[in-house]
């Protein structure tokens, strides 16, 4: 069972459809013992960076997630904002993440050419294990992105006008994507079995 | 670059899908989750849901109707139509809608798309407004019940829904939606190079050069189409359609 951990943001709904379309159950939920029950687990989030760090620890998820992310290695998929919140630190707020991933999270520069937030459909590439199907794309929409202190961390690279940032992290069981599966049809179905499936390792 | 996007757009009026000319004489066409499904077996790269009988009837959203598109749609989607409180708006994304979509809105009260903005973030609120030629023929800003809108210019308003927060912003040009008559390139040309967010253009789309002459001579991110995805044939019959991603 697939836990969609519910701290107040992002599309669960979306992507407990998607998930239940390539034939797997998943629970929306905020329940400490759901979250300890599930065999994996999915942080979404749309929104700011201190919203979402307010929002767990208000909700007191920060513990349990600690217990099952770190202690007990539950594989667990951080997408867009959830996947900034597993680094240090974001440029887009004051509060610390949860540290779980070497990273920083840091802010498109201002230029004329360069139109922030990097919203629209683009390429990932790299991956050692060709899990992704060659021309894999994505639906981003982000004016924040994650730079991982450790090459060997990062899955998938995205390139935005001449800037080049972490698509997909990995390190160990936990996972981020910096864009939406849920939005991204044919490639976002594919990453999400890759994922259940533990095709990355 | 980010990859150029084509945006099917579909209008709402009383819950069922419509098409206009004009924005007038809302068409009939059917029913808005059956579209939706459709593009999104055709991998469409995303969809706007406009509602035009809210900003008149000052009606609430459906807002079930809208989980219901989200949750069907596999692609980003907007929403827009009579947006007029942030709560509203929250609501509605909440409901599953990637972005919303406000137009009418921003001549009462401009403080609730800056209020929007620094809530959820300026990537998930659009900025929306038309334009109609005035009777010298000058592009200017056009809202069919805000009178106030026509003393601005279309660059000028871009520029302000901007530092308001719009993380985006979608124009409408009033008199060629519907018509085929092809985008009105050197406006949109003119708005995108001077404006620092996405910019979608939607309005007289007539077939697929258009669209690449757009994405060609201009730094528009988006095209947004109506018609031509809607209707195929002299006899205007119902017809979804899409072209694979070029």
């Amino acid at each position: 069972m697939i836990c969609i951990v519910d701290y107040g943001l992002g599309n669960m709904e979306s992507i407990k459809k998607m998930i239940n379309k390539i034939g797997t159950n998943a629970i929306i939920s905020s329940d400490k013992d759901v979250i300890e029950e599930s065999s994996m687990l999915i942080l979404p989030g749309v929104g700011a960076f201190d919203q979402g760090m307010i929002n767990l620890n208000k909700m007191g998820l920060k513990d349990v997630l600690y217990t099952e992310v770190i202690l007990r290695q539950k594989p667990i998929l951080g997408i867009c904002l959830g996947m900034q919140l597993m680094t240090k630190s974001s440029e887009e707020g004051t509060m610390k993440g949860l540290g779980w991933v070497k990273a920083v999270v840091k802010k498109f520069p201002q230029r004329q050419s360069l139109k922030v937030p990097h919203m629209g459909w683009n390429y990932v590439y790299g991956g050692q294990n060709q899990v992704l199907t060659d021309k894999a794309r994505f639906y981003f929409v982000h004016s924040y992105y994650v730079d991982n202190e450790n090459d060997s961390d990062i899955l998938y690279k995205t390139l935005y006008s001449d800037i080049e940032f972490t698509s997909v992290f990995k390190v160990g069981n936990i996972m981020g994507i910096q864009a939406h599966p849920e939005k991204s049809h044919r490639y976002g179905m594919e990453f999400l079995r890759g994922f259940i499936a533990n095709e990355f390792a | 670059m980010s990859l150029p996007r084509i945006i099917p757009t579909l209008l709402l009026s009383n819950y069922g899908l419509v098409k206009t000319v004009n924005y007038k004489s809302p068409n009939y066409l059917g029913d808005p989750v059956n579209a939706v499904k459709i593009f999104n077996d055709k991998n469409a790269d995303e969809i706007i849901l406009l509602d035009i009988q809210s900003s008149v009837n000052g009606t609430e959203p459906n807002y079930s109707l809208i989980k219901k598109i989200a949750g069907e749609a596999f692609m980003p989607f907007t929403y827009g139509g009579g947006i007029r409180s942030v709560e509203m708006a929250k609501r509605i994304l909440a409901s599953g809608a990637e972005k919303v979509s406000l137009n009418t809105i921003n001549y009462d009260s401009p403080r609730i798309l800056t209020e929007l903005s620094k809530e959820v973030g300026s990537q998930s609120v659009v900025g929306a407004f038309d334009v109609r030629k005035d009777w010298f023929g000058r592009k200017k800003v056009y809202n069919k019940n805000r009178k106030e809108a026509k003393a601005y210019e279309p660059l000028d308003y871009a520029r302000i829904l901007v530092d308001r927060g719009a993380g985006e912003l979608f124009i409408t040009d009033v008199d060629r939606e519907g018509t085929y008559k092809g985008y009105d390139i050197e406006f949109f040309a003119t708005i995108a190079e001077k404006i620092d967010v996405p910019v979608v253009c939607n309005g007289g789309c007539n077939n697929r050069q258009n669209i690449k002459e757009v994405f060609q001579k201009t730094e528009v991110s988006g095209c947004a189409v109506g018609s031509l995805f809607l209707y195929s044939g002299p006899h205007k019959a119902f017809l979804l359609s899409y072209w694979t991603y070029e």
